[in-house]
């Protein structure tokens, strides 16, 4: 079964809008849907609403690189909810864990979609002239 | 939850945050906080989607 998005708000980017949950706290964003990034990203002020402790965390901080000089950032595995008309119209949701990356230090740039979780698990469709976003789960 | 919001007039919102509930925006500011603290006090036990609205003179290559 499909889910179709149109771009969010109208966006000229393919934004498309997810939950995610963390020890039954829930924040609902829009993420850039990025085959160009390797990982998802959530940005700090997000994970901080979601209380998640990213700044306790003892493991090393990867580098994810991008446009400058990247930024370090806490991987953190999240519950993934992602709601959206199928194409009968009626409203479906697929949950899947994620892992998401969290930058340490205060990120401008946008919550990301990426090959890993994402991709992985969805057939994406992207038709940009009509900015809609056509998602199949594998 | 997270429901697609397909159209909404962003013009007068480029490079703010917004939340969106029910189709419409409900806060914005420059600051994410900012918009926490209205929805947090305006509309409580509510899960309106948070967005950073494209500023078209930021064009980026991810």
């Amino acid at each position: 079964m499909s889910l179709i998005f149109p771009y969010f708000g109208g966006e000229i980017r393919p934004f498309i809008p997810v939950t995610f949950e963390y020890k039954n706290k829930f924040v609902a964003i829009t993420a850039l849907v990025d085959s160009g990034s390797d990982v998802n990203m959530l940005l700090p002020v997000f994970a901080d609403r979601l209380k998640i402790p990213y700044k306790r965390f003892t493991g090393s901080a990867k580098l994810i690189g991008g446009i400058g000089s990247g930024h370090k950032c806490v991987p953190w595995g999240l519950k993934c909810i992602i709601e959206g008309m199928n194409d009968e119209g009626k409203t479906e949701k697929c949950e899947i864990p994620m892992e998401v990356h969290i930058p340490i230090q205060k990120s401008s740039g946008f919550n990301l979609l990426g090959t890993q979780d994402f991709f992985e698990k969805f057939s994406v469709k992207i038709i940009h002239p009509q900015k809609t976003i056509i998602l199949d789960k594998l | 939850m997270a429901n697609g919001c397909g159209s909404l007039n962003l013009d007068q919102y480029m490079g703010k945050w917004i939340a969106v509930l029910n189709g419409e925006i409900v806060a914005s500011s420059d600051k994410a906080d900012k918009v926490f603290e209205k929805v947090d006090r305006d509309y409580p036990n509510t899960h309106p989607i948070f967005h950073r609205v494209t500023d078209i003179d930021e064009l980026w290559a991810i």
